[in-house]
């Protein structure tokens, strides 16, 4: 064999496979190893573009990486690529490619090697690092959730926690919702979608999640469609093209739901619903806390028997009622009020008639209060009522309401039955009042109910300033 | 509610200067001249023009610009929350068109930025004059009747190449580029913007734009539509273009002979001829 038979056979024949094409991706000439891989003979692949003879991942990812990087004429080195065979399977190869821009034509030379081998052990090593990170992501959004979780003491705390690290862990939009004691519906943190337009209590998504107490999930507009039809339209207009809804509970009911809005269609495989429902788990018995802070807190402020404010919140509330009363030049009136002949029905048809009493009394209170008013159970049979803004005479007129209102007859045990009322006021007037602090005004006020009540005076209370 | 919506002229209240820094916005030509926008696909940068940009550069104010975690953009401005969505990427495009205070606009979109650049016409069609698409996809996945090329298995390929190919891109790419003693200024600039593409964002967006599907905004779109197509663009098959030429209102349909997916810089003449004849 001559020198030039030799390099010949070399080229054929080589354990790589090696071609030419043109910059624009045409196959000029290949070697007999290359067409043995592809599967296809020398005059089938002479004249396709590369790119044809690529599976469609390959494709993707040399059309979109690797071609804007060689039109800049730089060579690339040990691309790892998978060959469409002919008959149908694939072969995993390495290329590497030079640009020659010597002779007349631009030409792509490429060395194509077997990489099966290697590629299966990358792909192995890859799996394995996906796994790993996706672990190692896991844990880190778990452990920033229980380090923000462990101090939080608000609500607002809380679902901001809670949100970010459901955002971390989705990259979608989140809102985290919590159902009061009464039922009603609060978005703790983050933004909700038709906020303008539905309330978050006939916001389907959420009240199917909270009712089923499951999570509730939709991987595209579609999905959307079939199982939202009438909020699909505005779904869309906000951009929502899939959503997921993960249950929040407490004590094992259902309290609240972390609600992902996405923006486009998402696959929501198991890996993420597990890690969001781990999300969940760990926010339950933080929730459960604050709500019992929230529950001490309110206890201590609220007389149990009555539910009104008692003692201690109305002094508070007086406080800055009178501090916001100088800076506005506004009076405050306080009226104190102290039951007449409940003592009887106590003692004639027990406590818990007497207890019915201040229930019923602290009913028709609060009935005829304005907003912004404020009425607590003092103490015993004493009731004390902050109007803020109301002088001497509106005084008057209130504590003749209330008068009429607490002699009504009473119901239950007591049926029938009737208590009345001596009514005691003082009034606040910035500037021109001894009694600037809450305990002076309540104890002027207490003063004239007992002076009111030594007169007997009845529907007409006391004033003293 | 979502915070990358597109939602009224209040969308971002970066500076202007911001915005030119993050999307590495270049402006060319005359300042009082109409404006042409070209915006760059999946995985490129406003290099990409480079053949056909300059051509409009007498008659025109020519705008370029590139994608956060793309090109030359401003990559700590990547947050995965805007970008999960092309909305994300149309309202930057916005913020852009309104910092530079233009009106009239032809947009020229390539691969991805066909449909971003759709995006923000619908959202603002005041302030476009024209769009033109080169090798569009308004869904890269095959869905029931409808031919868009892949299937889910094949973006799954996509990723898993993306990834697997980092380590040598990484390692092996950048120093044998310094080894091409003929261009060591291009080879240097290439590793260096290689090194700022990192690979979870070039997953990210990759997922974004293989995994969306526009198909439901087409019938929104108002604005002058050309669709360039080529007949063997392996990203974008035939049938893409003429499902968009179906599904978008008045819109006209070039079919390019043999220019592939990016038809910019195999053949900028004819790219040129065919914006020109728009304009």
């Amino acid at each position: 064999m001559t020198p030039d038979d030799v390099s010949r056979a070399l080229f054929q024949h080589a354990p790589a496979g090696l071609f030419a094409m043109s910059t624009d991706g045409v196959i000029r000439a290949a070697n007999d190893t290359f067409c043995d891989w592809t599967g296809s003979p020398q005059d089938d692949i002479v004249g396709r573009y590369f790119l044809s003879l690529l599976s469609r991942g390959s494709k993707l990812v040399f059309e979109t990486r690797f071609m804007p990087l060689l039109q800049t004429r730089h060579p690339l080195n040990e691309m790892l690529l998978s060959l469409a065979t002919r008959a149908g399977g694939t072969r995993d190869v390495l290329v590497s490619l030079v640009v020659d821009d010597s002779g007349a034509d631009e030409l792509i030379y490429a060395a194509v090697f077997d990489a099966g081998i290697r590629l299966k052990y990358e792909r192995d090593l890859l799996d394995a690092r996906r796994t790993a990170e996706a672990a190692v992501a896991r844990v880190r959004i778990m452990q920033e959730a229980a380090a923000g979780l462990a101090p939080a003491t608000t609500m607002a705390e809380f679902g901001s926690v809670l949100r970010v690290s459901a955002e971390t862990a989705t990259d979608a939009t989140v809102s985290v919702i919590v159902a009061e004691s009464d039922g009603r519906l609060e978005l703790v943190s983050g933004s909700r979608p038709l906020a303008g337009s539905v309330d978050l209590a006939d916001l389907l998504p959420v009240r199917e999640c909270l009712e089923n107490g499951r999570p509730v999930l939709c991987r595209s507009p579609a999905d959307i469609a079939a199982s939202f039809p009438t909020l699909a339209a505005g779904l869309d207009a906000e951009g929502v093209e899939a959503l997921c809804l993960i249950p929040l509970t407490e004590d094992g009911a259902v309290s609240g739901a972390v609600a992902c809005w996405f923006q486009r269609p998402r696959m929501l495989d198991a890996n993420l619903l597990d890690l969001l429902a781990a999300l969940a788990t760990q926010a339950a018995p933080v929730l459960e806390r604050i709500h019992l802070q929230r529950q001490i807190e309110h206890q201590s402020l609220h007389d149990a028997l009555t539910g009104l404010p008692n003692r201690f919140a109305m002094q508070s509330r007086l406080e800055q009622l009178l501090a916001e009363a100088v800076l506005h030049d506004r009076t405050v009136a306080l009226l104190f009020l102290d039951l007449d002949g409940f003592k009887a029905i106590n003692d004639r048809f027990g406590h818990e008639a007497g207890d019915g009493v201040l229930r019923q009394v602290a009913e028709r209170l609060t009935g005829i209060m304005r907003v912004g008013d404020l009425c607590s159970r003092f103490g015993g049979d004493e009731f004390v009522i902050a109007c803020d803004g109301v002088d001497e005479e509106s005084a008057l007129e209130v504590s003749r309401r209330i008068w009429d209102a607490v002699c009504q007859p009473l119901h239950g045990v007591a049926h029938g039955s009737t208590v009345s009322a001596s009514i005691g006021i003082s009034v606040f007037r910035p500037g021109a009042t001894q009694a600037a602090t809450p305990d002076a005004l309540i104890a002027r006020a207490d003063e004239a109910m007992l002076a009111a009540k030594r007169a007997g005076m009845g529907r007409d209370p006391l004033i003293r300033a | 509610m979502i915070p990358s919506a597109l939602s009224g002229p209040e969308t971002s209240d970066l500076a202007a200067v911001d915005v030119l820094r993050r999307n590495a916005v270049s402006v060319e030509g005359d300042p009082a001249a109409p404006p042409i926008v070209f915006g760059p696909g999946y995985g490129t940068s406003q290099d990409m023009w480079r053949l056909v940009a300059p051509q409009f550069v007498g008659e025109r104010r020519v705008v370029r610009f590139d994608h956060v975690g793309s090109g030359d953009s401003d990559v700590s401005a990547y947050d995965r929350r805007k970008y999960d969505s092309l909305r994300g990427y149309a309202a930057d495009l916005l913020d852009i068109l309104r910092h530079l205070d233009l009106h009239d606009v032809v947009f020229v979109g390539h691969s991805v930025s066909a449909m971003i650049g759709a995006l923000a016409a619908i959202e603002e069609p005041d302030r476009f004059a024209q769009l033109i698409m080169l090798g569009p996809s308004p869904r890269y996945l095959n869905d029931d009747g409808y031919v868009g090329g892949f299937e889910r298995a094949d973006i799954d390929g996509l990723l898993d190449a993306l990834e697997v190919n980092h380590v040598s891109w990484a390692a092996e790419m950048a120093p044998a580029l310094m080894k091409n003693p003929e261009r060591p200024e291009l080879a240097a600039e290439l590793a260096e913007s290689m090194a700022r593409t990192d690979t979870m964002v070039a997953q990210h967006f990759a997922r974004v734009t293989f995994l969306s599907d526009m198909r439901r905004f087409l019938k929104n779109i108002s604005t002058p539509t050309l669709i360039l197509q080529s007949a063997d663009d392996l990203i974008a098959p035939l049938e893409v273009g003429e499902y968009l030429h179906e599904n978008i209102e008045g819109s006209e349909l070039v079919v390019l002979s043999a220019a592939g997916h990016y038809a910019h810089l195999s053949d900028p003449t004819e790219i040129e001829r065919q914006i020109r004849r728009r304009l």
